[in-house]
């Protein structure tokens, strides 16, 4: 007997756990804003690449104009690794704005028409969303660490000469 | 044929079970994640909010009434700015990781109102700050043309 309660609590649907009217509200929601957060973020990853092309070389001739050769030669030589850096940093990007919308509009879908399987697909794209900005979030305090590091360790050279 | 006789508010209820979308093991395996993800950026946020906390402190012991006063100004928005969001995710993952781990809808369905007031306050946070952007836009250009009008 408690071998077939314990079957039928695991059952979807039929144990605690059931979707309700609170919860269909609520993820209509937040569907909505995560929508406008990914048109938001995919109009910014646009304008950051498009920003690439023309950052790069007008950086490099304001300095020259200035008269610091030096650094407009350093940016001049480092433009092709920075620019594919953003490159990059703007694909990671496009990712985690794609995953949100694909929730967006996955939930809202499945909210309105009941639709089991847009409803797993939705879920399934906000976990790759938080997963890709948690992902996104540890490298960006490795980086800060590091580079921590790297000022502490320069200064303490250059402080004992 | 599907009943097409059935009232308006069939299943309107606040707290009225629909058969139709069922928590599967898939949906609740990506609720695992996403809550787990939620604690960790609700903790990163709460480490922020108290290094802001300590830099407060630090201008009010180390520059006076005007440090007080700047103190008072960057604590209150920072504060505010990164309390909410965290204390929404930290809510959102407890409660949803409960619900998970006892079976309480109950909870469940809290946990999911405070996704969406973290969304929310987002949200409302990304348009005042798009209008701020837009409305010093619109006073460097209507400025621009009324030096260039002048002169």
């Amino acid at each position: 007997m408690e071998i077939l309660d314990n079957q039928f609590s695991q059952e979807p649907g039929n144990g605690g756990l059931q979707v309700n009217q609170n919860m269909r509200r609520n993820w209509n929601s937040t569907g909505k804003w995560a929508l406008f957060f990914a048109i938001f973020g995919f109009v910014i990853t646009g304008l950051s690449l498009l920003s690439i092309g023309v950052v790069m070389p007008m950086m490099e001739s304001m300095l020259v104009m200035s008269g610091n050769s030096e650094m407009a030669e350093f940016i001049g030589s480092a433009g092709p690794a920075i620019i594919g850096i953003m490159v990059v940093a703007s694909i990671v990007l496009f990712f985690v704005h794609y995953f949100h919308l694909r929730f967006a509009n996955g939930i809202q879908k499945a909210v309105r028409f009941d639709d089991q399987e847009t409803f797993e697909v939705s879920w399934r794209n906000m976990r790759y969303h938080f997963r890709l900005m948690g992902i996104i979030v540890i490298a960006y305090i490795v980086m800060y660490a590091v580079a921590l590091v790297y000022f502490m360790s320069t200064v303490a050279t250059k402080s004992e000469f | 044929m599907e009943d097409q006789n059935q009232p308006l508010d069939a299943g309107a209820g606040a707290g009225s079970s629909n058969p139709r979308l069922q928590i599967t093991e898939p949906v609740r395996s990506d609720w695992e994640e996403i809550a787990k993800w939620g604690m960790f950026f609700a903790v990163l946020l709460f480490i922020v909010l108290g290094i802001v906390a300590v830099g407060a402190l630090a201008m009010i012991v180390t520059a006076g009434v005007a440090g007080f006063i700047t103190a008072i100004f960057m604590a209150g928005i920072y504060g505010t700015l990164l309390f909410f969001p965290a204390w929404y995710y930290y809510k959102f993952s407890t409660l949803t990781r409960n619900a998970l781990n006892t079976e309480d809808n109950q909870a469940l369905d809290e946990g999911f109102l405070y996704l969406k007031r973290y969304y929310r306050f987002l949200g409302i946070l990304y348009i005042v700050v798009i209008g701020i952007y837009v409305l010093f836009f619109l006073i460097a250009i209507t400025m621009g043309g009324l030096s260039s009008f002048s002169s």
